[in-house]
């Protein structure tokens, strides 16, 4: 079985408070560069993938350079081959991003399964991998937790509220991993990553896409705290509360 | 009477049978030699430095048995005991001298005062402290020693072994009137009593006679059975002292990652054939358990336990894997106080074994206990191992005329604060206080800011080498860079790192720790101090003082701030772990914790303060004094800063 994994390096979600200043710069050089938290997700499900079918995975990055730590965590947690389409840091409209990648997974020959981490930690807009099956017109399983090849088909666990649902999956298809007891990423064995180390990453041009999406402006929420205690006979509170809610909708809270 | 002897074999004829068993002996006793050496020779070279400092810690240790005597009943005991055993051999072998080579050397003043009179005293203190030995573990029963067949047979054994003695040479002395035979008192006091009981001469022989083939058969299994027992320590002792890290192992051995057929310590041939011969040179003892706050706190790490599971394994399963004899559980529990090492009347290493096994489940088998895991991905991946830390590095230092050096700039002294210091809010606080002092001292001081990381020592200890190797890498070529005049930190760790466990990646820095160079700025004037009177205990960080050996320098300054100094009761080299260490300052603990073991020793003082030099023991202290109803726990720089403050507002 062939299978995509699709990694993003993001700027550290453990920099402190105003470490990173908007738009997009990074105030000082002392916040690092990290592989994404859901992305650590597909990673695992990948390698488990990639070991229960006794076959491979290639690892697909976009960005530049600083992506290669992602890319050498594939390398060290096994994966056959690294790419990275190169781009400038910064901004990227999803659909832009959906359809580079569609481009280099068509450049790397394709895949019998694309998986992605649910949304990339930085701007967690979680809709790249749909918009990427939907170019790709194939089926798109999202949050998936578990997966297990049973035949030539996947059996892919997802959390729904009060359980679990399975569902058998036939290949080619996209699905997007979340967090769960099984998805952890595992330790790196330190052979791996000094050989990880010595490994080629192959770096492809990144498609020309229009983008359709620009960021024009980006402000930092402001966090404020406000409460008011509604007191009274529970008739009383029920119209206090509404009428609060009321002016909450109106004014947008504030005062 | 002519010259003063006596007859060696007196009332034995064919004593020359003795030799058949004697033969048996010799084979018994070589197999189990070569059963030892088989495993000994599987072990890889020890890194051995020079001879010397090896030579003159024998002599200590094991010729005047320094450390044994630290638990002076149960240590003089010993002590009495070895060389009472020395010197019966002694005389056994002056016995087979002149026996067996003819030579006139039992007779005389020498036979009177040395074969007589001395080894009879060294008999009767063999007895004393046998008996002392046994009522200890029987009567005492400290939970630290075994009370299995073995233990029980040993002591016995030699007991049985030396009242035999006496009784045979009362014997003789009755049956034969021995002239001089009050030179040999015990048996000539026993020999007394046999008149009393009315024994006859003839009924005298046949006991004396029956007893000397059993006392002989006696000692002949005895010493056969020493290289099957811990007896056998008697041989491995003195040679695993000689080739103990006169240091102390407290720095960790560099591994060879590009080389090395395994990372870390997964079978015998891995480890070194010190690691090997400590196996059988432990007495089991439990010096080491007593002392151990993994063991004190419940967690299932004892450092006896672990190297007699070692030595089975190592006997009985010599080709397989480690992990089958030591789990996870165990190997991630220490806290590399080293605690026992500084413990072991042998100088048996536990940590470096510990941490060497550790190295191959981390990074063979990417193996890590959860939170240790996220603070060396930490290390890795930001530099510093605090997750969820809210600061920058340069946060703790806000208003504060203190700069980050920049390239090219002359750096006098170059506080390195550490990642706790940058980043726990408490440490924040000492980093603080540290700096104002150095402040008032008039020093350019300067941090590294975004240049500093973690110094990997985390990391290290838990196993994870490469990862120290790289931070360890490049903190030597910043500091190579910026060439410090010196480098004080207030961090015991780094201190560590910078000081000693550097020097193998080409570091040579003068490293001092806070507390060093705030008593030597009170002690030359160049800082004055308030009135105090405090009532302060102080807890040795194990990094500081059984790594570093810094014990005098943060007592000097708490009493130069005026603090009424109290101990605790395991202080110095004998301080017990606040827990913190070998990781576990990431880590979640499960009730008991050490910190509230030493928190409670702590405030057992009546301190009103608890004063430490290390930002982790800090915050493990802290919890722990809490939860123990105790009062305040602060660094030195703390407490000395709130002497020092007013005296620089007073000067303007
Ligand atoms: S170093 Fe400390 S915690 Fe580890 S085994 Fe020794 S005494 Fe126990
Ligand atoms: S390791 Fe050392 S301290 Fe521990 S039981 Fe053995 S001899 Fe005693």
């Amino acid at each position: 079985m062939r299978i995509l994994c699709f990694l993003k390096a993001i700027l550290d979600p453990e920099a402190p408070p105003g470490a990173i200043r908007f738009p997009g710069t990074v105030e000082s050089g002392d916040v690092a560069t990290v592989l994404g938290p859901f992305e650590g997700n597909a990673l695992e499900l990948s390698v488990q993938l990639a070991e229960g079918s006794s076959g491979s995975f290639t690892a697909v990055a976009m960005g530049d350079a600083s992506q290669d730590v992602a890319l050498r965590k594939a390398l060290a947690l096994g994966a056959e081959r690294a790419v990275r389409v190169d781009l400038a840091p910064g901004f990227q409209d999803p659909l832009a991003v959906a359809r580079r990648l569609q481009a280099a997974a068509q450049a790397v020959g394709g895949a019998d399964v694309y998986v992605f981490g649910r949304q990339a930690g930085d701007w967690d807009m979680g809709v790249t991998a749909g918009l990427f099956a939907g170019l790709m017109d194939l089926p798109f399983v999202p949050l998936v937790q578990q997966a297990e090849l049973e035949g030539g088909s996947l059996r892919l666990r997802r959390e729904i509220a009060g359980g679990y649902e399975e569902s058998l999956r036939t290949p080619p298809l996209v699905w997007s991993v979340t967090n769960g007891p099984g998805t952890l990423m595992r330790l790196p064995k330190v052979k791996d990553v000094m050989l990880a180390n010595r490994k080629p990453i192959d770096v492809l041009q990144a498609a020309d896409v229009e983008p359709t999406l620009v960021l024009a402006e980006i402000e930092q929420a402001q966090v404020t705290r406000q409460g008011r205690m509604i007191t009274g006979e529970a008739a009383a509170q029920a119209a206090g509360l509404a009428a609060e809610l009321r002016r909450f909708l109106v004014t947008g809270g504030g005062n | 009477m002519g010259i003063p002897h006596r007859v060696v074999y007196w009332n034995v004829p064919g004593h020359a049978w003795m030799y058949l068993p004697l033969a048996i002996l010799f084979v018994v006793f070589l197999y189990g030699v070569w059963r030892r050496w088989r495993v000994w020779a599987m072990g890889r070279r020890t890194p051995l430095g020079p001879l010397g400092p090896r030579v003159r810690r024998l002599l200590s240790h094991a010729g005047l048995q320094s450390r044994v005597v630290r638990r002076p009943l149960q240590g003089y005991a010993h002590a009495a005991l070895a060389v009472a055993f020395g010197l019966l051999f002694i005389g056994t072998c002056v016995v087979a001298l002149k026996a067996d080579f003819g030579l006139p050397v039992m007779q005389g003043a020498f036979y009177l005062w040395f074969e007589s009179a001395t080894l009879d005293a060294a008999g009767l203190a063999g007895i004393i402290a046998l008996a002392i030995f046994l009522v200890r573990r029987y009567a005492m029963r400290p939970s630290a020693l075994g009370r299995e067949l073995a233990d029980f047979l040993v002591p016995f054994t030699l007991l049985i072994i030396l009242i035999t003695g006496f009784l045979l040479q009362s014997l003789r002395i009755y049956a034969t009137h021995d002239p001089w035979g009050a030179y040999s008192f015990v048996g000539y006091g026993l020999s007394a009593l046999y008149g009393d009981w009315h024994l006859s001469i003839p009924a005298a022989l046949v006991i004396h006679r029956s007893l000397w083939w059993f006392h002989l058969l006696l000692a002949f299994s005895f010493l056969g059975a020493i290289p099957y027992s811990k007896l056998f320590h008697l041989f491995m002792a003195p040679v695993a002292i000689l080739l103990s890290d006169p240091d102390g192992a407290t720095s960790l051995e560099k591994l060879d990652l590009e080389h090395a057929e395994r990372l870390g310590a997964n079978l015998l041939s891995d480890l070194t054939v010190k690691d090997l011969i400590d196996l059988d040179a432990c007495t089991e003892c439990g010096r080491c358990e007593e002392v151990c706050p993994a063991f004190a706190s419940g967690k299932p790490l004892s450092p006896k336990r672990l190297i007699l599971d070692l030595r089975e394994h190592a006997h009985l399963r010599p080709q397989e894997p480690l992990t089958a004899a030591i789990k996870d559980e165990t190997l991630f529990a220490c806290t590399t106080c080293r605690a026992c090492m500084e413990a072991c009347p042998v100088d048996i290493e536990h940590v470096p074994k510990i941490v060497g096994m550790r190295r191959f489940r981390v990074m063979e088998e990417g193996e890590l206990p959860s939170g240790l895991a996220e603070a060396v991905q930490g290390i890795e991946e930001r530099g510093h191992p605090f997750r969820g830390a809210q600061s920058s590095r340069t946060s703790w230092m806000e208003g504060l005329p203190i700069r980050e050096w920049q390239p090219g700039e002359a750096c006098e002294t170059l506080l390195w604060v550490g990642c706790a210091g940058a980043f726990d809010p408490r440490a924040q606080k000492v980093a603080r206080a540290l700096a104002q002092l150095l402040l008032a001292m008039g020093e350019d001081v300067k941090v590294l800011g975004r240049r500093e990381s973690c110094t990997g020592d985390p990391a290290r200890r838990a196993g994870q080498e490469y990862l120290y190797q790289m931070q360890a890498e490049e903190n030597v070529k910043t500091l190579t860079e910026v060439a410090p005049k010196r480098i004080v930190t207030m961090c015991p760790h780094c201190l560590h790192q910078l000081r000693d466990e550097y020097r193998a990646f080409g570091a040579d820095f003068l490293v001092v720790h806070h507390s060093e160079y705030l008593q030597t700025a009170l002690v030359t004037g160049r800082l004055k101090t308030a009135a105090g009177g405090r009532r302060i205990t102080y807890h040795d960080p194990c990094y500081l003082g059984r790594y570093e050996g810094v014990f005098a320098a943060p007592r000097e300054v708490l009493k130069a701030a005026g603090g009424d100094l109290v101990e605790m009761a395991h202080h110095g080299r004998d301080s017990f772990c606040c827990g913190a260490g070998g990781g576990w300052a990431f880590r979640e603990e499960g009730a008991p914790r050490v910190n509230r073991l030493r928190a409670k020793e702590a405030v057992e003082t009546g301190a009103e303060v608890v004063a430490t030099g290390c930002p982790f023991c800090l915050s493990m202290l802290t919890d722990g004094v809490k939860a123990e109803g105790g009062g305040e726990v602060e660094d030195i720089a703390e407490i000395l800063w709130a002497q020092v403050a007013p005296e620089v507002t007073a000067q303007g």
